[in-house]
């Protein structure tokens, strides 16, 4: 239906559901499923059919929010990539899928005292994710993923532990284009299931309609104000509902609380992880463009907060990932592409940020550097380094604005010698506990049912409501948790 | 100078300054066509920085424009009317400048984006329209 059409219109359903990502979508099948007249509305449109997958910055532009550019503002800002379409974070990420590490859910039981949400309770929901999404772990090949292979054979040489990785995805065309949607794959994302699921199940679905903010009385949640944005205009809209589940991801929802003057404490903490990306030149082939995202993991630091992982190798972000380095390094990296191939480190660490909703309709998002995370950082970089020599690589060059390129483990010593904060190039794809949920509203903003502490038909289903962040890809986690909550309404 | 350079604000002749400052030198894309794609990379530049939420284009915009007239300055030149040796030169100088670093990194990281996007595009364009005049 075009804006126009619905400008001034009244909409009315039974469970509105604000975001369709890990979150959203599942809220939203599950409550379809059940009988439940369910209406989901998504900021962003759908993902573009049929476009040409290597078009990566008109992709780019067209899934994630300001196209990509979202900086959370800091000493050093640290750029942020989030997802704003249909799809949510699933349309653009590697489409990892772990279970909670069972560490981090007695960190919530023991240190948040939150209950119901242990390794048996959330079992079944893994379960269920895994069937719903073909989860499977990716298998080392010989002739593709060459970056994974090496790493895997380095950690080997070192004794460390690794892993391949579990991925929600039926058929993978090794192109490495996860970030952009990856169009010619199998890739889960939520339009490929529950979207599809809720929708044959009667609920509907309104894209590129953004909830400006939610009417309540007296702990009741009426109606949202939206507006729907067309090619040439934006109209307004009002929804009204019974129950109203917000899954905007972990800057959004907490935004929208704020303001519409719902909680003062939303947002107040978020947490992320630190993505730290290191460029590394091996001395065979790696032909890394000819494959994908994250298929094996180092996890013998995982309990330390630190995971090393290969990334997407395209011209684009390999230039992007070592532009700080200079033109000249740029240059010797793109005469060396075929032997180039791109690592992530994803660190846990403490330093946190907080959402800023004063100054208009789009939040601004602060974060103050943690001085301790400097021994989790150069430990991170260290092992990284190590690891990658061990896996054949010759030259490194790290997340360090302008430290040229290393070759030794040595070379690495001299640049973390004088390494300020300032330095880092630090980038986030992660964003979560922003509106946790805990045992008391003291200290949480969601009851261990989903439901925000002062209203009694707003639900939370989105990476907002974890109580901290977790040192993985959270989408397993956020889609165990919306199960849950959902799974608790329906039976009450 | 073209006259379309001469139109652009302040601003964004500043912003070109930077993106073209981190596209000098660069060897790892085909450069054959590289002065008829650099406005298509500015342009692209500019409207993703059009596009942001107001909190972030105005301070933005205004941090360019300071930036633009101290390039007047140090330079008695325009932004856009700098050589590429100049345009380093400044660029290196403003390095020293507070947040400097944090524009250049959006302004490149845009540039980096769509340099292998839009330069291919418009240089099948051009082909495309080379057949179809030859055709005729």
């Amino acid at each position: 239906m075009a804006p126009e059409m619905l400008s001034g219109q009244s909409l009315r359903c039974e469970y509105l559901v604000v975001g369709s990502g890990a979150g959203g979508s599942v809220a939203a099948a599950l409550l379809a499923e059940a009988g439940r007249d369910v209406l989901m509305v998504e900021e962003g449109n759908w993902p573009p059919e049929n476009s040409n997958p290597s078009n990566i910055g008109e992709l780019t532009a067209l899934l994630y929010r300001n196209r990509g550019v979202f900086p959370l503002l800091g000493s050093p800002t640290i750029p942020l990539g989030e997802a704003r379409c249909v799809g949510g974070g699933t349309a653009i990420n590697g489409a990892l899928l772990w279970r909670t590490p069972p560490s981090i859910l007695d960190e919530w039981r023991t240190v948040n005292g939150l209950t119901g949400y242990g390794e048996d309770s959330l079992a079944k929901h893994f379960d269920t994710v895994e069937s719903d999404l073909h989860v499977t772990r990716h298998e080392l090949e010989e002739d593709a993923n060459l970056d994974s292979l090496y790493l895997f054979r380095g950690t080997g040489e070192l004794g460390w532990k690794a892993s391949t990785v579990p991925r929600a995805v039926t058929h993978c065309a090794n192109v490495s284009l996860c970030p952009v949607g990856c169009p010619p794959c199998g890739k889960q994302d939520t339009t490929k299931n529950y979207i599809p699921r809720a929708l044959r199940n009667g609920a509907g679905l309104l894209a590129n309609c953004r909830v400006r903010k939610i009417v309540h009385t007296n702990g009741v949640a009426r109606k949202v104000i939206a507006e729907v944005a067309g090619p040439e205009s934006t109209s307004a809209i009002e929804i009204e509902f019974d129950h109203l589940v917000l899954a905007c991801g972990a800057i959004q929802t907490p935004h929208l609380l704020r303001r519409s003057k719902i909680s003062s404490t939303a947002g107040r903490k978020l947490e992320f992880h630190m993505n730290l990306k290191t460029v590394a030149l091996f001395r065979q082939p790696v032909y890394a463009e000819r494959g994908t995202i994250f298929t094996v993991q180092v996890q013998e630091f995982r309990r330390r907060g630190i995971v090393i992982m290969p990334s997407c190798l395209q011209p684009h972000y390999l230039v992007t990932t070592v532009a700080h380095h200079g033109t000249d390094a740029i240059n010797h990296v793109f005469s060396h592409y075929d032997h180039a191939a791109v690592y992530v480190t994803m660190l846990r660490q403490k330093t946190q940020g907080r959402v800023v909703s004063a100054f208009g309709e789009q939040p601004i998002v602060w974060q103050r550097f943690d001085r301790r995370d400097m021994d989790l950082i150069l430990e991170a970089l260290r092992r990284t380094t190590e690891v990658l020599f061990a896996s054949g690589a010759v030259e490194l060059f790290l997340p360090i604005g302008g430290s040229g390129r290393i070759t030794s483990p040595g070379d690495l010593e001299e640049k973390l010698s004088s390494l300020t904060p300032k330095q880092l190039e630090i980038l986030t794809v992660h964003i979560m506990a922003s509106c946790p949920m805990g045992p008391s509203a003291e200290d949480s903003v969601v009851r261990p049912d989903g439901r925000l502490w002062n209203m009694k038909n707003v639900f939370l289903a989105d990476a907002s409501i974890l109580p901290s962040n977790i040192g993985e890809s959270p989408q397993g986690t956020i889609m165990a948790f919306a199960h849950e909550v959902i799974g608790r309404h329906l039976a009450d | 100078m073209t006259d379309e350079t001469r139109k652009l604000a302040i601003w964004e002749q500043m912003v070109g300054a930077i993106a073209f400052a981190n596209l000098d030198g660069l060897e790892c894309y085909d450069r054959s066509q590289t002065e008829s794609w650099r406005p298509a990379l500015r342009g692209y530049v500019l409207a993703a920085l059009e596009t942001l939420p107001w909190q972030f284009r105005k301070p933005l915009k205004l941090y360019s424009t300071v930036l633009g007239i101290a390039s007047i300055v140090l330079t008695g030149r325009r932004p856009a009317s700098l050589s590429p040796s100049e345009r380093m030169r400044l660029v290196r100088k403003l390095r020293l400048v507070p947040a400097f670093g944090t524009l250049e990194k959006l302004v490149r990281a845009m540039v980096m984006l769509s340099l292998f996007d839009v330069a291919p595009r418009l240089h099948a364009q051009a082909e495309r329209q080379e057949v179809k005049t030859s055709e005729v």
